[in-house]
C-alpha cells in the first residue's frame, strides 16, 4: 500500500488562505443576509415565499442548491467510493427529478398563486378537507427535516478537520471544543442566522452563491482528478485497476441491485423534489415558464456533474486510497478465543489469527482450525487517510481533492482551488440546511401554530413564532449530533447517505396524494388519511426492523416499499369512502389547467 | 403514435436501461471473474453516461417541442 501525504489547503499556501477565503464567503452569506432583510416585508408570505417573485437564476440555483446537500459532496461519492461503479447510476435520479419539477411543480404553482398556498399541507389539506390530513402532512415534514438538517451539520464538523486539522481545541465557558464541534456549531449557527434574519429571500440569495459554488466545485474537481492521472495512463485505465466487486453490480457490499437502483432513480427522485423546501420554491418561482426552464437546468446539469465531476472523484479515490476488508474492531475484541476442544453453535462467533469468524453450521472440536467451516466477519473500512470508522469513507472527496489539486494546478492556486472546493462542501450543506430549517419554521408555524395553538395571531407574532421554530430546531440537530458523536453506544445512521435516504422516505410519502391533487382527482379524504398513516408506519417499522420486510428492503428501496403501501391503501380505501365535493375538484382543475 | 408518446416511451427505455434491469446486461462480472469493458472505459459507467445522455436529450426535445406551449394560461 502506497503511502501518502494527504496536504491541507494551509500546509500548501503556508499561511492563512483557508481562514481568508472561509472568512470572505461568510462575509457574503452575512451582506446578502441583510441585502433580504432589507428588501423583505413583515409579512408571512413574504417572510416564507419572498413575494412569490423569484425569477430564473434564483429559482433554478436555489431548487439545485437545496438539492445539492452534503450528501451530494461527502455521502454520495462517499458511497462511490466504498461500493464502486453500482452507485454511479444513482445520478440519473436527477434527470427524473427534473422531470417532476415541471410535471408536479408547475402545476403546484398554479394552485399556490391562485389560492395563496405557503406549505403542502395548505394544498393537500384544502382539496380533502379535515384536519387529520394536514397533520400527517406536517408529520412528514418534520420526520424529513430532522435527519436531514443533522447530517448537514455533521459535514460543516468534518470539513472543519480537513480545513484547520493542526488547530488547537477552543474552550468556551468551560468546554472544550475541538474542530468537529466548532465546524458543527460555527455552521449551525450562522446558517440559523441568516435564516432568522431574512427569510426566504435570503435562503435564496445565498443560495445562488452556494448552487454556483457547488457546480463550479464538482465539475473541477472531476477535471483535477481526471489529469492527476495522466501520469499514470489516464483515468479510466487507473479505473480498470479497481478490484471486479467495484467495477461490477451490486458493488462491493452487495446492496446496490438494479431494483434497488431502479427503484431510487424514480419514487425516490420524485419523492425528492416534492421535499417541503422545494414544494415551497415552485410556490415561490415567478411563473411556469420560470419552472419549465429550472426544469430543464436541473435534469441536465446536475446529473453531469455528478457523473462528469463528483463521482469521478471518487473513483479516483478509489484507486488512490483503496479500503479494506477487515474484521470489526469492537466486535473482534468481544468474541471469545478459537480453542480445539470447543464445540460452537451455528452463529457462534470466534476470534482466530486476528480475523473473526462465524460458524457455519455446528463445529464440533478438533485440532486443527478449519475455514471452510467458518464465515469471516468483515466490514468495509476506509483507507487511514480517509480515518479508522467505516463511516469515514464519507470524506473521500475531501481527502482525494487535497491529493489530486494541488499536484495539477500547481501548490499556490492549487491551494485556492482546494479551498474553494472544501468551502463548496461547506456551501451544499448551508444551502440545504437553511432551506430545511426554513421550510420546518413555514410548516410548524402555519399548519400548527396559526391553525390550532394561535389562531388570531398577528402577522408579526406568527414570523416570532417560526423564528423561535429555528432556534430549537437548529439546538436539537446541534445536541444529536454531538451526543452521537461522543456516545459510542448511540449510533443513528453515521454514514450521510443513509441519513439522506431515510429523510426521503418520510417526504415521499406525500407522492400519491400530489398526483391524486395534481392529476387523478380520485382520491378521498379517508383514502389520503389511510395510505400516508400507512406508508410512515412502514418506513418507522422497517427502518429499525428489516427482518419484518421478509427481504423486500433488500431488493426495493425503504421508501419505495413506503410508497407503494401507501398508494395501495390510497387506492382501496378511495374505492370505498365519500369522494371530494366535486366543485372543489373541478375548481383545482381550472386553476391547473390555466383557466381564470 | 405521436412524437411526445414516442418520447415518453423512449425516456421509459433509457430509464429502465440506465438505471435499472438493463444494467444487469454490463454490470455483472465476465465468466472469469472480470468487470467488462468498452474500449477501455468500464463498461457500467460508458452505459449510465450513454442512457443519460439519451435522457438528457429527450428532455431537451421535449421542453423545446412540447413544454413551451403550456407557459401561458389558457384565457
Amino acid at each position: 500500500m502506497k503511502a501518502f501525504v494527504v496536504m491541507g489547503a494551509h500546509e500548501v499556501a503556508g499561511g492563512y488562505l483557508p481562514h481568508l477565503l472561509l472568512g470572505a464567503y461568510m462575509v457574503l452569506l452575512v451582506w446578502l443576509c441583510y441585502l433580504g432583510y432589507r428588501k423583505g416585508k413583515s409579512t408571512e408570505e413574504d417572510y416564507y415565499l419572498a413575494g412569490r417573485g423569484q425569477g430564473l437564476l434564483v429559482s433554478a440555483l436555489t431548487i439545485m442548491a437545496t438539492m445539492f446537500s452534503s450528501a451530494a459532496l461527502l455521502g454520495i461519492p462517499g458511497t462511490v467510493y466504498r461500493d464502486g461503479l453500482a452507485f454511479v447510476p444513482f445520478a440519473m435520479n436527477l434527470t427524473v427529478g427534473g422531470l417532476g419539477i415541471y410535471f408536479l411543480g408547475t402545476r403546484m404553482n398554479r394552485l399556490g398563486k391562485a389560492r395563496g398556498y405557503v406549505t403542502p399541507a395548505d394544498m393537500i389539506g384544502e382539496y380533502y378537507g379535515g384536519t387529520s390530513i394536514r397533520i400527517l402532512a406536517v408529520s412528514t415534514g418534520v420526520l424529513y427535516v430532522l435527519p436531514y438538517v443533522i447530517m448537514q451539520i455533521k459535514a460543516g464538523g468534518y470539513l472543519a478537520e480537513r480545513l484547520f486539522p493542526d488547530a488547537p481545541p477552543i474552550h468556551v465557558l468551560g468546554r472544550e471544543f475541538d474542530m468537529f464541534d466548532t465546524g458543527v456549531w460555527v455552521l449551525s449557527l450562522l446558517t440559523m442566522a441568516y435564516v432568522l434574519v431574512g427569510g426566504m429571500r435570503s435562503v435564496a440569495w445565498t443560495d445562488v452563491v452556494q448552487g454556483f459554488l457547488l457546480l463550479t466545485g464538482m465539475l473541477v474537481a472531476g477535471l483535477a482528478t481526471v489529469l492527476y492521472f495522466q501520469s499514470q495512463g489516464g483515468f479510466f485505465r487507473a479505473v480498470s485497476t479497481l478490484p471486479p466487486e467495484a467495477l461490477t453490480m451490486p458493488g462491493a457490499t452487495g446492496k446496490w441491485n438494479p431494483w434497488m437502483i431502479f427503484s431510487i432513480c424514480t419514487i425516490v427522485a420524485l419523492g425528492a423534489v416534492i421535499q417541503p423546501g422545494q414544494w415551497m420554491r415552485f410556490y415561490a418561482a415567478r411563473s411556469v415558464k420560470t419552472l419549465r426552464q429550472c426544469a430543464l437546468i436541473f435534469a441536465v446539469v446536475l446529473p453531469t456533474c455528478f457523473i462528469f465531476g463528483i463521482m469521478v472523484v471518487a473513483l479516483g479515490a478509489r484507486v488512490e486510497f483503496p479500503p479494506a476488508w477487515k474484521a470489526p474492531v469492537d466486535e473482534l475484541q468481544a468474541a471469545e478465543a478459537w480453542h480445539g476442544d470447543g464445540d460452537y453453535a451455528e452463529g457462534a462467533r470466534v476470534r482466530y489469527a486476528d480475523g473473526l469468524f462465524e460458524a457455519k453450521g455446528k463445529v464440533s472440536s478438533g485440532q486443527v482450525f478449519e475455514p471452510e467451516s467458518w464465515n469471516p466477519v468483515q466490514k468495509l473500512y476506509p483507507h487511514e487517510a480517509l480515518g479508522p470508522e467505516p463511516s469515514d469513507t464519507d470524506k473521500a472527496v475531501i481527502v482525494m481533492t487535497q491529493l489530486a489539486v494541488p499536484e495539477v494546478f500547481g501548490a499556490v492556486f492549487g491551494s485556492i482551488v482546494v479551498t474553494i472546493i472544501l468551502v463548496a462542501v461547506l456551501a451544499a450543506s448551508m444551502s440545504t440546511a437553511d432551506s430545511n430549517l426554513h421550510a420546518l419554521s413555514a410548516v410548524l408555524t402555519r399548519d400548527v401554530y396559526d391553525r390550532y395553538v394561535s389562531p388570531d395571531a398577528s402577522e408579526r407574532q406568527k414570523t416570532w413564532f417560526g423564528r423561535a421554530v429555528i432556534v430549537v430546531a437548529t439546538i436539537c440537530a446541534v445536541a444529536l449530533v454531538e451526543f452521537s458523536n461522543e456516545s459510542s453506544g448511540f449510533n443513528p445512521l453515521k454514514l450521510i447517505t443513509q441519513l439522506m435516504l431515510l429523510a426521503l422516505s418520510f417526504c415521499s410519502q406525500l407522492l400519491p396524494v400530489a398526483i391524486d391533487v395534481l392529476f387523478l382527482n380520485k382520491g378521498t379524504q379517508a383514502g389520503a388519511v389511510a395510505g400516508l398513516s400507512t406508508g410512515i408506519a412502514i418506513v418507522v417499522l422497517l427502518n429499525f426492523f428489516p427482518e419484518y420486510s421478509l427481504g423486500v428492503t433488500s431488493v426495493l428501496h425503504l421508501c419505495a416499499v413506503g410508497v407503494l403501501a401507501n398508494a395501495l391503501v390510497f387506492i382501496l380505501v378511495s374505492r370505498f369512502t365519500r369522494k371530494v365535493p366535486g366543485d372543489r375538484v373541478e375548481q383545482f382543475r381550472r386553476i391547473i389547467r390555466g383557466e381564470r | 403514435m405521436n412524437s411526445s408518446r414516442i418520447l415518453t416511451l423512449l425516456f421509459a427505455i433509457a430509464t429502465l436501461m440506465g438505471t435499472g434491469p438493463g444494467l444487469y446486461l454490463v454490470g455483472s462480472p465476465t465468466e472469469e471473474g472480470l468487470a467488462q469493458s468498452l474500449l477501455g472505459v468500464p463498461a457500467l459507467y460508458a452505459w449510465v453516461a450513454f442512457w443519460f445522455l439519451v435522457q438528457a436529450g429527450i428532455i431537451l426535445m421535449a421542453s423545446h417541442r412540447f413544454w413551451v406551449h403550456r407557459d401561458e394560461p389558457a384565457q
